[in-house]
């Protein structure tokens, strides 16, 4: 399954980065000072297969790869994975973070919520989580930044460093997630609480929290798993524009800037790394539903 | 009966385990870098790197302003050329001199200069760094610097296994022969692909190389989280003494917004403000002494396709220089942040000429002019433009009206920079726009106006003046400095009254630093390139 579908999106991957124009040796000099030496860049071109027909670019991109070599970018004179690896460790830091301020806030809302429906804690909570989905990342960035670092000076604006770096971006990049679990948790709780055994649960007497957080709050898992895996893939896998504002050297801007200077060896790998990961949350997010719910078995 | 929040459940147990398992991932996560304890007894200078990382360290491979500032503190070259006073200066040679042909130059190095290793540096080292320019397998980008040097062209050809003009004739002392003469050789070897590097590191590192340089200069290299930032240490040893700033480090931050919370912050000092930041900082009375201006090495202009009509006729190019108010675009579109052009030389090089006017704003001429050519009543023509803010798509909108009010339809079309350049190559155009040429020699810029450099050798514009050829071709065998500011000044006078540009502006680039950063000087090759070393730190709270 995998297979598939790692050849079909390097393919695609492949194919607009033929088709948009622009010469990959351009990216060796500053535009401003000038251009490069057409026979620098003749011999650049020779070097890294660049004069190839593409058909058999992209074949010899796929034989290393499958065992296990992405190639090597010349704007970098370093290999692809090495430059991903060295970038890996910010994006997993700040995709943890935001992860756990999303669940360690958004769960317990949502259930809050959902318990309340009605109420003004719904009411409020979930007018939060709505600004939540819906305010861009740029501004809520530049916001906290402007306050917490220009006003009250407590924190740095922007850069990579001590756990003190990790707050404004994290807490930017959990939001929205955050938002997202929360609305999705209160609709899951929601759904289960009108079903016939909470019913029968509360009718016999049971106390209200333990209706709420073992009977209900474990058929809700389930969904709520789901977005968790879904916003954890993007999490894990590079946010370009909270990496932009807050100088965060992930893997998110790494790609960015890869398209922009046609440096396809990079963004091959970046798009690999990304489909790997999303297969690695995938599964994870498989193993937790066997877990929480008994009756879906692994395997077939 | 109201909910409790630490119920002792299943369903709980699995968000909270799922939480912790997420944090301690976190904390692992973030173990994995080494926090490095802040030594407050260091000075330590913040700057910012607005481009992106720097990719690459080794001086040969790179051209890119965010590798060359760093690589300008870690390596040395033989001559440096001082932007401000417009003279070269010496650096790890002491003393040089050219033959009356310009054809041989001698160098004597400097004694007791040591590489970082702890090395000294020798006259076989410069012979070996020079030939690693050039040579083919090295892959580099810039090696055609290099390519005036006798046997150069052998050598990249791989017909020979050393470069013949380079000779070492003694511990300290070389001589380098030249294929034919240039004016500015010395001024190349001040290029940071010319530096002196240990032979023994590049071996021992290979292609990390440069990913940990080891140079000569007054910085060493210290450390680099890709994408983030770089530090550089003081070289205590260094034959100048120490520089005066301990730690150098750059910040890598391309969003503007975020740069200047950070500057607000304190956290960076000094930095290149961009054209929409310009009239914050200059109407800020905080930070409006703080300011670093000045006219950068580059003239932004349209050029048009002499060869082809309307544009073969002289009085048509003349036309759009009068028609165009280029003051009023600058106040305006550019908010101040650019110096009206004169000329084709910015004030900032050497030979500009402070007699020279330029065009005035003057539409009536450009009708009369128009109508002198033949089109009364007037034409249309299509600029080529990237979306660059001051030389692209938003000055081709601001200057239509201009051209309309004279009877020209202008036609915009938005190419990105490098199909505009193919384009401009290859002749396919009939006007377009840009901003050239960076470079600190006024050889190097009346070259582009040769007729032997059409297309890709800067001459996109296919214009051809004989006497420009000629006065170009003087240039090149001139030693004496008076001679070549006098005939660069006659060269440009030429070419602006033949305007195969129209003259736009010289570039204001622009530093903002907090009140403790001394040292900053106005660098018209580009401001970003401040000499590192001589930055200090003083009263800083």
């Amino acid at each position: 399954m995998l297979l598939p579908l790692v050849v079909g999106i390097t393919l695609v991957t492949f194919v607009l980065m033929n088709v948009i124009p622009g010469d990959p040796t351009i990216s060796l000099m500053d535009p401003k000072r000038g251009q490069l030496d057409p026979q620098a860049a003749e011999r650049i071109r020779q070097r890294w297969g660049l004069n190839d027909p593409a058909y058999l670019q992209y074949l010899k991109f796929l034989f290393n790869a499958v065992r296990g070599d992405l190639g090597f970018s010349f704007r970098f004179n370093q290999p692809v994975t090495r430059i991903i690896l060295e970038r890996f460790p910010a994006t997993l830091e700040l995709g943890l973070a935001a992860l756990v301020i999303a669940t360690a806030v958004g769960v317990p809302g949502g259930i809050a919520a959902a318990v309340r429906q009605g109420g003004w804690l719904d009411a409020s909570l979930m007018g939060f989580c709505v600004a939540g989905v819906s305010m861009p990342v740029f501004w809520l960035g530049l916001l906290l930044m402007y306050l917490f670092a220009v006003k009250l000076g407590v924190l740095p604006a922007g850069g990579y460093g001590s756990p003190s770096f990790l707050v404004l971006p994290s807490l930017t990049l959990g939001l929205s997630s955050m938002a997202m679990l929360s609305r999705m948790t209160r609709s899951a709780m929601l759904e289960v609480l009108r079903q016939d055994y909470i019913r029968t649960a509360r009718s016999k007497g049971l106390a209200e929290r333990v209706v709420v957080y073992k009977h209900a709050l474990r058929n809700a898992l389930v969904p709520m798993v789901t977005v968790m895996g879904v916003q954890a893939g993007w999490l894990l896998t590079g946010a370009v524009i909270t990496e932009n504002v807050f100088g965060w050297p992930g893997v998110g801007r790494l790609l960015v800037d890869c398209i922009g200077q046609r440096d396809l060896p990079v963004v091959q790998g970046c798009v690999l790394f990304t489909v790997g990961m999303f297969a690695l949350v995938n599964l994870v997010v498989d193993v937790l539903y066997a877990y929480i719910d008994p009756r879906i078995r692994l395997g077939r | 009966m109201r909910a409790g929040w630490t119920g002792r459940r299943q369903g709980v147990w699995l968000v909270a385990l799922l939480a912790a398992v997420l944090g301690v991932a976190l904390v692992a996560a973030s173990c994995t870098r080494s926090a490095a304890p802040p030594q407050p007894k260091e000075t330590r200078l913040t700057r910012v790197d607005l481009y992106g990382d720097p990719e690459n360290l080794d001086p040969i491979l790179k051209d890119k302003i965010t590798a060359l500032v760093l690589n300008s503190a870690i390596f040395e070259q033989l001559l440096n050329y001082d932007v401000v006073e417009k003279k070269l200066t010496a650096e790890l040679a002491t003393k040089w001199s050219a033959s009356p042909d310009g054809l041989t130059y001698t160098f004597e190095l400097r004694q007791g200069a040591k590489f970082h290793n702890g090395r000294e540096i020798k006259a076989d080292d410069v012979k070996y760094s020079f030939e690693r320019l050039l040579n083919p397998d090295n892959m580099s980008p810039l090696s055609s610097t290099l390519a005036s040097i006798k046997g150069a062209k052998e050598f990249t050809e791989k017909k020979a296994t050393e470069v013949a003009g380079i000779k070492v004739t003694g511990p300290y002392s070389l001589t380098i022969e030249l294929a034919e003469p240039d004016p500015t050789f010395l001024l190349r070897l001040t290029n940071i692909c010319c530096s002196v590097v240990p032979k023994e590191e590049v071996q021992r590192l290979g292609a990390d190389f440069g990913m940990k340089p080891v140079g000569s200069g007054p910085y060493k290299f210290d450390s680099w989280v890709k994408d983030s930032k770089v530090v550089l240490k003081a070289n205590k040893e260094h034959w100048a003494g120490p520089p005066k700033t301990e730690v150098i480090e750059t910040v890598i931050v391309k969003e503007a917004a975020t740069r200047d919370a950070m500057f607000a912050a304190g956290q960076i000092d000094y930095m290149l403000i961009g054209d929409p930041q310009y009239l914050k900082y200059k109407n800020d009375p905080k930070w409006a002494n703080n300011l670093v201006e000045v006219p950068e090495l580059y003239t932004r202009h349209i050029a048009f396709n002499c060869q082809k009509p309307p544009f073969d006729n002289k009085l048509v190019r003349q036309a759009i220089n009068y028609a165009i108010d280029r003051k009023a675009l600058v106040d305006t579109l550019l908010q101040g942040k650019a110096y009206p052009a004169t000329g084709l030389f910015p004030p900032t090089l050497m030979g500009y000429d402070p007699e020279l006017k330029g065009y005035s704003y003057d539409p009536e001429k450009a009708k009369a002019l128009l109508k002198e050519a033949g089109y009364a009543k007037g034409f249309e023509f299509e600029i080529v433009c990237t979306s660059h803010p001051a030389w692209g798509l938003p000055v081709v909108e601001a200057i239509q009206p201009y051209l309309e009010a004279v009877g020209i339809k202008v036609k915009p079309v938005l190419a990105e920079w490098g199909v505009m350049i193919d384009r401009g190559n290859s002749g396919d155009f009939q006007a377009y726009m840009y901003s050239v040429c960076g470079a600190v020699h006024p050889y190097d810029w009346v070259l582009l106006f040769h007729s032997k450099s059409f297309g890709g050798a800067g001459n996109r514009m296919r214009y051809s003046n004989p006497e420009v050829d000629r006065l170009v071709d003087q240039m090149k065998v001139t030693t004496d400095e008076s001679e070549m500011v006098r005939l660069a000044r006659e060269a440009e006078k030429i070419i602006v009254d033949d305007a195969p540009w129209w003259f736009f502006n010289y570039n204001k680039a622009v530093i903002v630093h907090q009140p403790w950063v001394k040292g900053l000087i106005p660098n018209p090759v580009d401001m970003d390139y401040q000499p590192l070393d001589k930055l200090s730190i003083e009263g800083k709270p």
